[in-house]
């Protein structure tokens, strides 16, 4: 089921944030959002996540931060990270596999895809 | 100034909500006498996309876009540097500092050493950084050596990890580290080899972002606070003074000071150079 699963949604963006959010809520999933690498990470620690989408660009900690941290940490390492971001090129993806990202989806941001890499990972 | 034919037009009020928007949203501040600088590049970006002023500031300003944010950075920022920059502070941390720490270290039974080099540029400085190391540190390999090497410019950053070099950037550095720590290509460039290249790593993010950790020996910011307003600088320093660890070092450009930017910091003077250690406060 999938409000069995939790996804963190991480961008700085009120507005990708709400797209994001209202199509994951309605396929049932359960939603947390954090604006900014430290406020995921606070929850992260707090909530049980089962997968994060996250955003690159963001104030304070920015998401090759975040994610790089998570893969540190044997007790995050394991949390599915898909990195959505405006970038696109080669450089960039390469950046983000650095990092340790699991998957690297480009904005504009789209449903079909999102779901897609979902069901891959949960 | 005249703007050049065919460049984009930009009214003295238009330039500076460019001004005002790349401060709070960079951090980077163009002072006056930089706004040609800043009116130029700009120019150069609208330019090559076709867009007029007024575009140009409703894209950069979008919401969901970041793309552009980044190519702005890319063209704003002054990236010039090279191998072994300020040759008088080099040799200070290669044959003082360096082997104070490393001689503490050693009797503590503590063989790590990690570094943050602030605003990175193309590599230069922290290459240079891990071949000083190199140098030093007699079993280097045995040694856990992290060199953490920061820049918000991503063009800066690809290249950086490329380490591909020509002859101007590596002139001012000692002959023998050319024999020891680069490649020879065909076309005249130079590569840096893989032993530097392991203990460096590079990563994309702004000096005025919360976070970092905490656990450095040593810090150097070279020629970048100069890109700063001083409310901006004395955030950044008192940031440098969490990151580092008790007596660790700082180094800043040879004309860049901390009086009255932040306390705790003792000035040591080395042969023709300074470096600032962190004491208690
Ligand atoms: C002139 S270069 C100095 C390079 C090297 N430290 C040296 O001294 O040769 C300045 C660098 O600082 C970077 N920079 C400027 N503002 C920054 C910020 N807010 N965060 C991180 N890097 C920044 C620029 O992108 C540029 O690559």
């Amino acid at each position: 089921m999938n409000s069995d699963y939790t996804i963190l949604v991480v961008d700085d963006s009120p507005v990708v944030v709400e797209a994001v959010r209202d199509a994951l809520l309605k396929d049932g999933y359960t939603v947390l959002a954090a604006a900014d690498g430290i406020e995921a990470l606070d929850m992260v620690r707090q909530n049980r996540v089962d997968l994060i989408l996250l955003d690159i660009d963001m104030p304070r900690m920015n998401g090759y931060q975040l994610c790089k941290l998570l893969k540190r940490d044997e007790k995050f390492r394991e949390i599915p990270v898909v990195m959505l971001t405006a970038k696109s090129s080669d450089a960039d993806r390469m950046w983000g596999v650095k990092a340790g990202t699991d998957e690297y989806l480009t904005k504009p941001f789209n449903y079909a895809k999102v779901k897609e890499i979902l069901g891959r990972f949960l | 100034m005249n703007p050049r034919p065919g460049a984009a037009v930009l009214t003295d009020k238009q330039l500076l909500r460019f001004r005002d928007f790349i401060y709070e949203n960079l951090g980077l501040w163009f002072g006056d006498s930089k706004l040609p600088v800043l009116q130029n590049r700009l120019r150069i970006r609208m330019g090559k996309l076709g867009v007029d002023a007024d575009k140009y500031y409703a894209l950069i300003r979008s919401e969901d876009d970041r793309a552009e944010i980044e190519k702005l950075i890319n063209v704003i920022t002054t990236n010039e540097t090279y191998f072994y920059r300020c040759e008088s502070q080099m040799d200070s941390f290669r044959e003082i500092i360096l082997p104070r720490m490393v001689e503490e270290k050693i009797a503590a039974g503590n063989r790590s050493l990690k570094i943050w080099s602030a605003g990175c540029s193309t590599g230069e400085e922290p290459y240079t950084l891990a071949m000083c190391i190199f140098e030093t540190i007699p079993f280097h390999s045995i040694w856990d050596i992290l060199i953490y090497a920061t820049d918000l410019s991503t063009d800066v950053l690809n290249r950086a990890l490329e380490g591909k070099y020509n002859k101007r950037a590596i002139e001012r550095m000692p002959a023998d580290f050319l024999k020891k720590y680069f490649d020879l290509r065909e076309n005249g460039l130079y590569y840096v080899n893989n032993a530097i290249k392991k203990v460096v790593d590079f990563e994309y993010s702004n000096l005025v972002d919360a976070y970092y950790d905490t656990d450095y020996d040593i810090i150097f910011c070279r020629n970048v606070l100069i890109y700063f307003r001083d409310e901006t600088k004395k955030m950044i320093l008192n940031k440098f003074y969490d990151a580092l660890k008790p007596g660790g070092y700082m180094f800043l450009g040879p004309t860049e000071m901390v009086r009255g930017l932040v306390d705790g910091f003792k000035l040591i003077s080395l042969k023709d150079s300074v470096v600032f250690q962190k004491a208690p406060r």
